[in-house]
């Protein structure tokens, strides 16, 4: 039984190529460099763009609430764990 | 600021800012927000038969710091989908002035048109409500055709109150020819 969940783990072929570790800081680079290069397109775009100052900044709070979390999260689970 | 860069003329008065309909937006976020869900939809689906999926149990045991990290990059991802629909909404817009409309088209980030029609150019404004929903929240497609080219036709979907801004736009405009009735030198300023 075992066996046969060893085989269904979708991470077991993975793992033999790169540690859980490895894996974990190549997901982590990924999203951050995704996020990064996000942040800044729509930073930029509500500047030019928006045509009210406290939509603009209700928005970036928003953004910074729910997504910075996020990320320190993942550098935790990277870095720590 | 857009105002800044779209340089109204002297005297030129905003009469109305028009974006689309809430429920256009509150369903795209809603859906987007399911979708961000998802690693906790799986859970409780998990939870729910925890016998048909034991084998997934056992697998997410042995890398749950994974599942949690994949989790925390999908919810990521999906919100980053979900600020670019909110910017997307929020950045699109009709602005109709005494003297013009600007229609503002954000498609994509990289993507947007800003198109400016004269309101002594116009020659018709319709607007179209159709089905259950748009009826009862009172949305609907306004369509503009101007003097000159087809290609100066233009049609948004899903704003509010499109009886309203068909009214705004027809004043707007009769007040426009009346303005230039009376003094033709003031064409094109």
């Amino acid at each position: 039984m075992e066996e046969q969940i060893a085989n269904m783990d979708p991470f077991s072929g993975m793992t033999d190529l790169m540690s859980v570790g490895e894996v974990s800081l190549l997901v982590f680079y990924l999203v951050l460099a995704i996020y990064v290069i996000f942040t800044g397109i729509f930073y930029y775009h509500w500047q030019a763009y928006s045509t009210d100052k406290r939509a603009t900044y209700l928005t970036y709070v928003t953004y910074a609430v729910t997504t910075v979390p996020l990320v320190l999260m993942m550098a935790v689970i990277t870095f720590i764990l | 600021m857009l105002f800044d860069k779209i340089e109204l003329e002297a005297d030129e008065q905003v009469l109305k800012t028009v974006r689309k309909h809430w429920f256009v937006i509150g369903v795209e976020l809603l859906s987007a927000l399911f979708f961000a869900l998802m690693p906790v939809w799986l859970i409780i689906a998990l939870a729910i038969f925890p016998t048909t999926f034991s084998f997934v149990w056992v697998i997410l045991d042995t890398n749950f710091s994974l599942y949690v990290l994949g989790s925390a990059a999908w919810v990521l991802l999906a919100l980053l989908a979900t600020f670019a629909i909110w910017t997307h909404y929020y950045l699109d817009l009709w602005v109709v002035t005494d003297r013009r409309i600007i229609l503002v088209d954000q498609i994509t980030f990289f993507s947007r048109n800003v198109s400016v029609f004269r309101l002594e150019r116009m020659q018709d404004i319709e607007f179209k409500v159709s089905g259950i929903i748009p009826t009862l929240l009172n949305f609907g497609t306004v369509k503009a055709q101007t003097a000159g080219a087809h290609e100066s036709n233009f049609t948004s979907t899903g704003l509010p109150d499109p009886r309203g801004l068909q009214s705004v736009i027809q004043q707007a405009m009769d007040k426009r020819l009346n303005t230039l009735h009376a003094m033709p030198d003031q064409v094109n300023h």
